[in-house]
């Protein structure tokens, strides 16, 4: 069994916050991954993106979120 | 601990364990999917009267989430769901509570919630188990709509 990468799974989560929930539990998930993988910036967070979905284009919800989303880790990791 | 298997279950869930309702929901939402698609155990699931909290954002969310799944999944929309105590929220709620995503909040939240002031996704119970045979609502952000959101108009939902 191989354990999937944490940039991975990142990239996963950016893809997922495309469904907008009550709970919002992708969003959480993400903040926590990208502060594993020490992705603070919005640009940082693209590239993960782009680095396994290369023909894809980051969801508008992703996109509109990804400022506050970085700026989330930014706090997370103090 | 059990998961709550009705609506009304989730409320005493609140009651008792305040921080537990988000989960309790989602644990909800789950049991509500694995019926799919025996309308009738939906039904169930959704009539038994639940005690108000007197905790208006928890009693909306209640009320919206009793509402929207009889109208998301075509069955009868539960009386209790009109009370007073449903309706009580005085500011408008955005889940999730993101200023970015204000402006499609509004566009998209079903009636349910949008009735109560609460401002939501267009699928807002989304789920690993939603059914996999059952389309998810959307709605277009851009125009003219991808090709593959142009295949699926049924899929999507009227602005």
């Amino acid at each position: 069994m191989t354990a999937a990468k944490p940039s991975y799974i990142l990239a996963m989560k950016l893809k997922a916050l495309e469904r907008t929930t009550i709970d919002d539990r992708d969003y959480d998930d993400a903040v926590n991954l990208g502060a594993e993988c020490g992705v603070p910036t919005a640009e940082g967070l693209r590239e993960v993106f782009q680095q396994f979905f290369p023909d894809e284009e980051l969801p508008p919800k992703a996109k509109m979120r990804l400022e506050a989303f970085a700026e989330a880790i930014r706090v997370k990791l103090g | 601990m059990f998961r709550p298997q009705t609506l009304a279950e989730v409320a005493q869930r609140a009651r008792e364990a305040p921080s537990e309702f988000s989960v309790s929901l989602s644990e909800f939402a789950d049991e509500f999917y694995l019926d799919h698609p025996d309308k009738d155990a939906q039904q169930r699931r959704i009539d038994p009267v639940p005690e108000p909290l007197g905790e208006p954002l928890t009693d909306a969310l209640i009320g919206a989430v009793g509402e929207h799944l009889a109208q998301r999944w075509g069955l009868r929309v539960p009386n209790w769901t009109h009370r007073p105590d449903h309706f009580a929220l005085e500011e408008p709620y955005f889940l999730p509570d993101s200023k970015a995503l204000r402006r499609v909040l509004i566009v998209e939240s079903p009636p349910a919630f949008r009735s109560r002031l609460i401002f939501t996704g267009v699928e807002p119970l989304d789920r690993a188990r939603f059914p996999k045979d059952a389309a998810r609502a959307r709605v277009p952000l851009d125009w003219p709509p991808p090709p593959d959101e142009e295949a699926e108009p049924a899929a999507m939902l009227p602005i």
